[in-house]
Formats: C-alpha cells, sequence, structure tokens
C-alpha cells in the first residue's frame, strides 16, 4: 500500500520513456532494415532484368548464326562464335537436337558428349530459358535458345555468365547503405532517448506537482515550457490550482467568519446568565430584560444558524420544486410583512408591479429574495426615507428592482457585498440583527434561477437592486 | 506353460518382422525430371528404391529401373508402355532388351532415358557401359557415364 504523496516505485519496462522509446527504435529499426534490403532488391532486379534481355539476345544472334548453317557443327559454332566476338561468357555450349554437345567452350573434350542441363534441354523442347542468381559475390546467369530451322528444332544454344563488375557495385552500394544505417541508428537511438527523457521529465514534474497540491501546498505552481498539449496542462494545472488556493482561502474565511458570528452571540447568552446566576438579589425586572435580551441573542443566533444551513444546502446543489410564480405577488406579501419595521423605523414602503410577471421557480427561492432585499432597504435607510420594489415584464425577462435611499453602499464595497459574512458597517449591521449572509442567499438563488443581479448607487443617495429573472416559457410579453 | 507358448510365439513374430526388414535392399536408380520441375540443375536425378534383396544386383537394378516412383517431381525413365524385357551382360557391356516402343522416343527424350539407364545399370559391379536393343536391332550405343554432363559447374566457383 502507497502511503499519499510516496511516489509509485515501478519497473524500468514499465515506465512511459522506455515503452515510448522502445516504440521509436523499432520503427527506426524496421525504416532501416526496408532502406537496406529494398534498394538492393530493386537493383538486384534491374540487372536480373537487364541480363535476361541482353543474354538472351546474344543467344538468339548465335542461334539464328548456327540456323542459317547448312549443316549444325562443333566447327561452325567456333566461327559462329569467333565471328560474333562473344567474349566475356563462363561457359558457351551448342548441341544438337539429342543434347549431344557440338561446341563447349569450358570443359575440354565435352563434344560428342551429352549435356542434361536443364536449361538446355528446355531450350530443345522449344522455350527461350533465362535463370539468374546473385550469390557469392556474383552474378550468375544462363541463357538457352534452341536453333530452329523450318519450324524444327535441331540444337540448342546454351551461354552461361558469371558478372562480378555489377555485383561488386551493388555490394559496395549495400556496405554504405549498412554504414549509413549504423550511424543513422546511433543518432536516432540518442535523439529518442533525450526527446522521450525531456518528455517524460516534463510528466515527472506534472506528476510531482500533483502530489505536493495534495499534501496541501496550493500555492505550489508550475512553470510552463514550449506550447504543446503539455504546456496546455501545466497551465489548466495552475489554474486548477489557483481555484483550489482561492476556495481554500474562502473557506477558511468562511469558517472563521462563522465561528466569530456564533462565537458573539453565545458569549452575549452566557455573560448574561451569569449575570442572573452570580448576582445575589437581583430584581425581577433586571431578570426579565436579560432574559429578554438572551432571547434576543438565541434568536439571532437561529437566523444565523438558518441562513447557513440554507447556503450548505445551495452549495450542495439541492433546489426546491420549480412553480409559476408571480413575482408581483411575492413582493405584496413581503411589504405586508414588512410593514411593522417600515413604520417602527419610518420608512415608507412603495411597489409598482406590472402584469404578467410570472416566473418558473421554487416559491421560497424567490421569498428569500425578495425579503432579504426590501429588509435591507428598510434596515438600512434613514427615518422619513423611502422604499420602492417594483416588478416589470421586460421581454423574455422579469426584472425586480429594490431602491431605497438609506445611508447607500460606498463604491469600493460594492464587489464584495455578495460574498459571506462581509458587512459594510459590521457596529451597525450587527445592531439592526444583520448576519451578513442575506445577500449571499439572493446571489445564489439568482444564480440557481438562471437570473442575474447587479447593484448601484443612486443618483439621489441610496442604493438599487436589479434582478433579471428569465420568464416563464409560454408567458407572452 | 501358457506363458510360454506366448513368449514363443512373440519370438517368432519378432524374428519375422527381422527377416522381413532384412529382405530388402536399397538401389540408386535415375530418373527424369518432369518438364514442370526443370527449372536449373540436371535433368535426371537419382532415387532410392528398395527391392527383394534375394535378387542379384543387375536383377534388381533392372526391377527397381522398370518401376514407377512415387515421387511426383520424378518420373520413370522409359515412356508409358515401354518395358525392359531382358539384358545381357558381355565384357562389361550390358545390352538391354526393351519394347520396340523406345525406338520413339526420338532427340534428347531418347538421351534422358539412356542417360537414367546408363546410370543406374554402371552402378552395378562389372557393368562398364550400357547399350540398348530392340527386337534384335541396336537402338542406342554403349554409353558410359563420363558420357554425360549432368549439370553446369561452370561459374560457381572463383
Amino acid at each position: 500500500m502507497r502511503a499519499p504523496g510516496e511516489k509509485a516505485r515501478r519497473k524500468l519496462t514499465q515506465s512511459v520513456q522506455f515503452k515510448l522509446a522502445l516504440t521509436f527504435f523499432a520503427l527506426i529499426a524496421a525504416l532501416l532494415i526496408l532502406l537496406n534490403t529494398y534498394p538492393v532488391m530493386a537493383s538486384r532486379d534491374i540487372v536480373f532484368s537487364e541480363k535476361e534481355s541482353s543474354l538472351l539476345e546474344q543467344a538468339g544472334v548465335v542461334s539464328a548464326s548456327l540456323a542459317g548453317l547448312d549443316t549444325l557443327s562443333g566447327d561452325g559454332a567456333a566461327q559462329v562464335v569467333e565471328l560474333l566476338g562473344l567474349t566475356g561468357f563462363e561457359r558457351i555450349v551448342v548441341t544438337d537436337a539429342a543434347a549431344r554437345v557440338l561446341y563447349d567452350t569450358a570443359v575440354p573434350g565435352a563434344e560428342g558428349r551429352y549435356a542434361l542441363f536443364a536449361e538446355l534441354l528446355r531450350a530443345l523442347g522449344g522455350e527461350r530459358v533465362f535463370s539468374s542468381s546473385f550469390s557469392g559475390g556474383a552474378f550468375l546467369s544462363h541463357a538457352a535458345i534452341p536453333i530452329a530451322r523450318s519450324g524444327v528444332v535441331v540444337g540448342a544454344v546454351y551461354l552461361c555468365e558469371r558478372d562480378t563488375e555489377q555485383a561488386d557495385i551493388i555490394l559496395a552500394f549495400r556496405d554504405r547503405l549498412s554504414t549509413m544505417s549504423v550511424i543513422v541508428f546511433a543518432l536516432a537511438c540518442a535523439v529518442t532517448y533525450f526527446f522521450t527523457r525531456r518528455f517524460t521529465r516534463r510528466i515527472t514534474r506534472l506528476s510531482e506537482a500533483v502530489r505536493t497540491v495534495r499534501e496541501g501546498d496550493y500555492a505550489h505552481r508550475i512553470t510552463p515550457e514550449g506550447s504543446d498539449e503539455l504546456t496546455e496542462l501545466s497551465r489548466d494545472f495552475n489554474s486548477m490550482t489557483e481555484t483550489l488556493q482561492e476556495t481554500e482561502k474562502q473557506r477558511r474565511r468562511f469558517v472563521s467568519d462563522a465561528s466569530h458570528e456564533l462565537k458573539t452571540p453565545l458569549a452575549a447568552i452566557r455573560l448574561l446568565a451569569d449575570s442572573i446566576t452570580e448576582t445575589e438579589d437581583i430584581d425581577p425586572a433586571t431578570v426579565r430584560e436579560f432574559v429578554a435580551d438572551i432571547s434576543s441573542e438565541a434568536e439571532r443566533l437561529q437566523r444565523t444558524t438558518d441562513k447557513l444551513l440554507n447556503l450548505s444546502r445551495r452549495d450542495d446543489g439541492a433546489r426546491g420544486e420549480a412553480e409559476a410564480v408571480d413575482v408581483g405577488e411575492q413582493v405584496e406579501n413581503t411589504l405586508r410583512l414588512l410593514a411593522p419595521l417600515a413604520e417602527k423605523t419610518g420608512v415608507t414602503l412603495r411597489r409598482d408591479c406590472g402584469e404578467g410577471c410570472v416566473i418558473s421557480a421554487p416559491a421560497d427561492d424567490v421569498y428569500q429574495i425578495v425579503f432579504n432585499l426590501a429588509e435591507n432597504a428598510v434596515k438600512y435607510n434613514v427615518p422619513g426615507g423611502d422604499v420602492l420594489v417594483a416588478v416589470r415584464r421586460e421581454g423574455g425577462r422579469v426584472v425586480l428592482r429594490v431602491e431605497d435611499t438609506g445611508i447607500g453602499i460606498p463604491e469600493k464595497d460594492l464587489p464584495n457585498i455578495f460574498s459571506r459574512f462581509y458587512r459594510v458597517d459590521k457596529a451597525r449591521s450587527r445592531e439592526r440583527g444583520g448576519s451578513g449572509l442575506g445577500l449571499s442567499i439572493v446571489h445564489d438563488a439568482v444564480a440557481a434561477l438562471g437570473g442575474s443581479i447587479e447593484v448601484s448607487a443612486r443618483e439621489d443617495g441610496g442604493t438599487r437592486f436589479t434582478v433579471a429573472f428569465p420568464a416563464r416559457e409560454g408567458d407572452e410579453a | 506353460m501358457k506363458r510360454r507358448v506366448l513368449a514363443a510365439l512373440a519370438a517368432l513374430l519378432l524374428a519375422a518382422l527381422a527377416a522381413c526388414g532384412m529382405a530388402v535392399k536399397e538401389v540408386a536408380v535415375w530418373r527424369a525430371v518432369p518438364s514442370f520441375y526443370l527449372t536449373t540443375g540436371s535433368a535426371v536425378r537419382s532415387e532410392t528404391v528398395r527391392v527383394d534383396s534375394s535378387l542379384s544386383e543387375l536383377d534388381a537394378a533392372a526391377e527397381a529401373f522398370g518401376r514407377d516412383t512415387d515421387d511426383p517431381e520424378l518420373e520413370r525413365a522409359l515412356p508409358d508402355g515401354v518395358e525392359l524385357l531382358g539384358w545381357e551382360l558381355a565384357d562389361g557391356e550390358l545390352r538391354l532388351s526393351v519394347s520396340p516402343e523406345y525406338a520413339a522416343l526420338t532427340g534428347w527424350e531418347r538421351t534422358v532415358a539412356d542417360c537414367c539407364a546408363v546410370l543406374t545399370f554402371c552402378a552395378v559391379d562389372g557393368v562398364d557401359s550400357v547399350s540398348v536393343y530392340s527386337e534384335g536391332t541396336l537402338l542406342s550405343a554403349a554409353m558410359e557415364p563420363a558420357d554425360f554432363l549432368l549439370a553446369d559447374a561452370a561459374g560457381l566457383e572463383e
């Protein structure tokens, strides 16, 4: 069993470099074998072809000359051969129809004996025969042709030639090819070794980087080299590591923020409880006040945990059942719920709901979006301020706008307001019961519905949130 | 008792088999190479044939020479219908008597048949040359193995 981060030990034959190198070696060897054999074979065949035409032609000339003589004899054959100047042959044999030798340049005293060479007998059978072989550093060629008079075979001519000159050329060519092949093979092996080593080293570096990140070093990066697929992979790895690093950072911050958010009300509850239990002769009014405070802190704790659970469920991809939801109705219901709070803080609630603002979404998600935005608009408003919640159908979208005339959000904070536990004014937010999670819930819910959310500062002060939902399919604008 | 009888029978059987194995002898017979296989080399080739060991050397050679061959790359030297009728050995010359159809052979085909006969029978002790007769007529004059050039060795070595 291999421990995490431990490099796997493998045999040399199991390595990618070995397999790649072996494949290249095999290909190069096959190519060189082909290059060494094919040209030699092709050259040999060309020589065979030349020999065939040359020998048969010369044998034909001898045959035609002998056919023209009155009688076929050894002397006549000798004269013809001399007259034609046939030199360079290993052997010239002329026979009669019974294969009896009339003339032989190679074996003294062969005249009168019978030559039973296969080529000769086939020629006596009426065929033009040629055979050649390349061995022993020479081309050994045989040609035999019948001597015919008036269509009757009266004898045959047999030529044998041994050619070492052309054989030497081919052998020298083959030797040069072999020498070059050895050099090319050695070079190719060296190049293959370095290429595969370089290639596999990059893979090894990538593998080591994966192990390093797996051990928790999310800051580890690879320096991409070249511009091939491995470079692309290295860039993707770096990008993935950056994401991991950011995610890890967010996770740590979230845990820290969540702990802090939970710790504050718990500390208050403990302090109040300790005060009640440790203070002697505490009057009932004070006890009731402390218990009311404990209840308030417990309520805040519950709100925070509810929202955390809500976010956690969204992170896990949990979604409610989609149904047709009229956003205008949701706005009216929400404003009705917020009316007491608005009245208490002296904020005027206004609504402007258009017709046909129906979307397909879980009703609870739409409620969360509208309620959180509207509640924030009331909570962070100024006494005597206004909150306007408007819904309109715009083409294929349903657009919800929540505007307030409150204290507004500084521009530098706008990019972060949807982050979890982010507060523009921490003290004021806690004071007004904020958890720093409401806008995160809104953001995630809108994204889950395929919508978009924008925030901007109003010209006359305050903030404007604009949420666009895809309208339900089938509903006309 | 039965065991002894069985053992004796087995011994007899083995002896008979051994005797059968010893009752043949091998004779080198020269055959013609059919034109289909006639590519390079010689037009004749020897083949080993087993004949009855009780035959004399000459009879054994004649018996083997007249037989058909099982080798598809060879054929009998005597054409179909030609039979070896008899022979006479005098002063080292073996006079073969063949059926009249032999006379129909002409040219190199006659030479091949003569060559096979000469090479086969001159291997027998006491036979120096072979001549062929048919019904008392000389068809092929006495020939010796030296009268035949079987293969061309020119150019093979240098």
